[in-house]
């Protein structure tokens, strides 16, 4: 006997697509549709909209859902040792774990999807718009659903027991990645609606809209499916390098600077706010980083062993990921500094400051966060550590000392007048209105105060020491 | 031969030291009974050794080849039930089993045969086209060794394999986990219930607060290990029990009528000398009866041992 795609996809179907789901749901479909139709004027319309929906809670909706619980449903059911034992590779467990798990989602989505089809047909959307239709609405579903499967995966292996944050990004993914897909569909009446729209230009290429965002989705697409296998091979114990979350920095910073260039009369002005995004973008990785390696203190322990012992390979097996985006973060800090004093004015050097300060304030929590999940029993008292530190150090603390310096501390924007609040403000939150001598040192000191507790917090208990 | 080498392993969970610095070997066909205290590391030892967790520092070496480097092929080799394990309770069995089998890349050919052959080992056969759900916990603590068995491991890891276990299936898993062991297959079966370890084992590796206390072939520590003897006498004779007390090794002499019981340090032709001394000397000896120490007594000697070791 031969199994379909993979035998985790198989398995799926056994348990999934049963006869009796499989018959019900189109004589559901029917029946919900003919009271639908039956109240409505404009059938077409009332088809289309209703199948729009429909087609968006199956498979965006409840899709990710199932997506977000596939991995959890296995560690929950205590079946996840023997599919780890198995020669199963992670290639096949991982795709089959994803479709099989939203295979029904997806028979139901389908249903929905000829409807929608048939229905935009009948109010005169042309044959390519609704090919392209269908490439986005699905795009949409897969870019979720695999992004709701990807975060359950890494928040499960972080120790957390939660799959709906996963399932509620996986639903923002599909809602924002659907978006063309609703201007086709609400403006049937007109052609071809990126007809209407101009066209961008990325790199000097001038680039219509459809194809800049089918290009973005196959992009996301890729790293995601990437994402996904490699976070597959770490269950399976194989290991990986950080080559690929090293490259997915390069071609994101590579993306976003090509909407940048061109955009300002003066090459220098562009090479700045080039180097200010990649900057930001690289930020956000690098926190990002920060936040999911913090709870692993074994992998710290092998990296140093492996370091010691001359093992290059397996050094660079056990490296987080945020020392990479940290590198490439000071690239592009170093570039912003060369670009910024190049243009050499005061908002340059407000601008520089506040690179400087988040790179200063990610050490101090990146420091705070190691310190609090390291030593926390289980992953549900670490995030609660978090979440606390957080609402001291972003909300109370600076809420309390601007109330005792006689400023309103619900006020979003910085005082730019130079009052005492502005300072407090720029020693809590990354500033642009501060010079930097003004702020830093308030920020080092906090920077230093956490490295003490990480210290004092790695010497507390002798196992942590390394034999 | 050995089959298992395990080389100063470490391993930390959350920031604590589980293992410390585990070295041993288990040698090919052989039952080595894993025991210990709760929480003294035979869970996390098991799954270090299947490379399921990742360990801090050392080596583990299986058939020639090393957990961290080639964890697929261990996987291959080896098979694993874990003290809570789960099957897929909405599939058949043989469902649940040809899903195993597909995922060790058994040939589509062989999976239907390989399915009713290791039903037949474990004595499901009858059951293969029920739910797993509806399974009563014997059968499916069968269904759960079957799924480690699919692929034909050389090597087979139970974690608390009896427990919840009637009598009869404990007896009937003694008698499979027998049989898998004259097919030539290496075990390793952790439990702190020792009497279900009785049956079959062959070693046993005693672990606590993450530390190896002993490892011991169970055929040599009974041998160096006190056996009691009963000796029936056909008359009531003094002089008897003076020639048993007079003995080397011999302790703790009683008489009760016609019976002397004591205990003795020796192996199988130290009893033999002493049988054969008793009646050499016209000892009325018309009963020797000898009882060797439990498992359950060779791990309280150990303890004993490790209590003794760490007052000093």
């Amino acid at each position: 006997m031969k199994y379909i795609l993979s035998p985790e996809f198989h398995r799926h179907v056994w348990t999934r697509m049963t006869l009796v789901p499989v018959l019900i749901m189109p004589v559901l479909i029917v029946l919900g549709l003919w009271v639908v139709l039956a109240q409505s004027d404009n059938w077409a319309d009332a088809l289309k909209d209703t199948s729009l929906l429909l087609f968006c809670v199956s498979v965006y909706l409840w899709g990710n859902m199932e997506a977000a619980s596939a991995f959890k449903d296995e560690i929950r059911g205590k079946t996840w040792d023997f599919q780890r034992m198995s020669s199963i590779g992670p290639w096949q467990l991982a795709m089959g774990k994803l479709f099989g798990a939203t295979s029904y989602t997806w028979y139901v989505g389908a249903i929905f999807l000829g409807l929608l089809v048939y229905a935009c047909a009948s109010v005169n959307l042309g044959l390519a718009d609704i090919y392209l239709l269908l490439v986005f609405l699905i795009l949409a579903g897969l870019l979720g659903q695999m992004t709701a499967f990807w975060l359950a995966m890494e928040g499960l292996r972080g120790g957390g027991t939660s799959t709906g944050g996963a399932a509620l990004a996986g639903l923002f993914v599909s809602y924002c990645a659907a978006e063309p897909a609703k201007w086709l569909i609400f403006s049937a009446d007109k052609p071809n609606i990126f007809d209407n729209r101009n066209d961008i230009e990325w790199w000097g290429i001038s680039v219509s809209l459809e194809h800049l965002y089918l290009f973005t989705a196959l992009m996301m697409l890729y790293f995601l499916i990437a994402a996904i296998y490699r976070q597959m091979r770490l269950e399976l114990q194989f290991r990986n390098t950080p080559v690929v979350w090293a490259f997915f920095h390069i071609v994101m910073v590579i993306y976003t600077s090509g909407f940048l260039y061109g955009a300002t009369d003066t090459g220098i002005e562009t090479a700045c706010m080039m180097a200010g995004v990649a900057f930001f973008i690289t930020a956000f990785l690098c926190y990002s980083g920060l936040v999911s390696n913090s709870y692993d203190l074994a992998m710290y322990k092998r990296l140093i062993l492996a370091l010691r012992n001359g093992q290059g390979r397996r050094a660079a097996e056990n490296t987080p990921r945020w020392p990479v985006s940290g590198v490439f973060m000071l690239l592009a800090f170093i570039a912003a500094l060369v670009f910024f004093n190049l243009e050499d004015s005061e908002k340059s050097a407000h601008a520089l400051t506040f690179m400087f300060c988040i790179i200063l304030f990610m050490a101090r929590d990146g420091l705070v966060l190691h310190a609090l999940t390291l030593r926390a029993r289980d992953g549900r008292r670490g995030t609660f550590y978090i979440i606390c530190y957080y609402a001291m150090m972003y909300l109370l603390l600076p809420g309390f000392i601007l109330t005792l310096s006689g400023e309103n501390p619900f006020r979003v924007i910085p005082d730019v007048t130079g009052e005492n609040g502005a300072l407090v403000k720029g020693i809590f939150y990354p500033t642009l209105n501060q010079p930097w001598y003004a702020v830093t040192p308030w920020i080092m000191a906090q920077v230093a105060a956490a490295a003490l507790v990480l210290h004092w917090k790695l010497r507390g208990k002798k196992s942590s020491t390394i034999s | 031969m050995e089959i298992i080498s395990v080389e100063g392993l470490n391993f930390e969970y959350e920031g604590k030291r589980v293992l410390h610095d585990i070295s041993f070997m288990i040698g090919a066909g052989h039952i080595t009974a894993l025991v210990g205290p709760n929480g003294a590391g035979k869970t996390t030892l098991l799954r270090a050794l299947t490379g399921l967790e990742t360990a801090l520092s050392g080596r583990i070496v299986i058939d020639g080849l090393d957990v961290a480097e080639h964890p697929r092929e261990i996987h291959r080799r080896m098979g694993y039930l874990s003290d809570f394990f789960g099957l897929y309770d909405r599939l058949s069995v043989r469902r649940c089993l040809t899903y195993m089998a597909w995922c060790h890349n058994i040939p589509p050919g062989e999976v239907n045969a390989r399915v009713e052959d290791v039903a037949a080992q474990v004595g499901i056969t009858s059951y293969l086209d029920k739910r797993a759900g509806t399974l009563s916990r014997g059968y499916r603590q069968r269904a759960g060794i079957a799924l480690a068995l699919i692929h034909r491991p050389k090597i087979l890891l139970l974690d608390e394999p009896a427990s919840g276990l009637d009598p009869e299936a404990r007896v009937e898993l003694s008698r499979l986990i027998l049989t898998l062991q004259a097919q030539g297959m290496t075990l390793i079966v952790s439990s702190h219930i020792l009497a279900e370890l009785e049956d079959y084992c062959t070693d046993m590796l005693v672990i606590r607060d993450g530390r190896i206390s002993e490892h011991v072939r169970l055929a040599d520590h009974q041998d160096k290990a006190e056996t009691f003897i009963q000796i029936a006498l056909t008359r009531p004779e003094p002089a008897a029990a003076a020639l048993i007390a007079a003995w080397p090794g011999i302790r703790g002499v009683e008489i009760t009528d016609r019976t002397v019981t004591c205990r003795f340090v020796g192996d199988d032709s130290g009893r033999q000398a002493l049988l054969a001394h008793l009646i050499n000397n016209g000892a009325p000896v018309c009963g020797f009866a000898c009882e060797r120490q439990s498992l359950q007594a060779a791990y309280m000697d150990i303890a004993a041992r490790h209590g003794e070791g760490n007052a000093s």
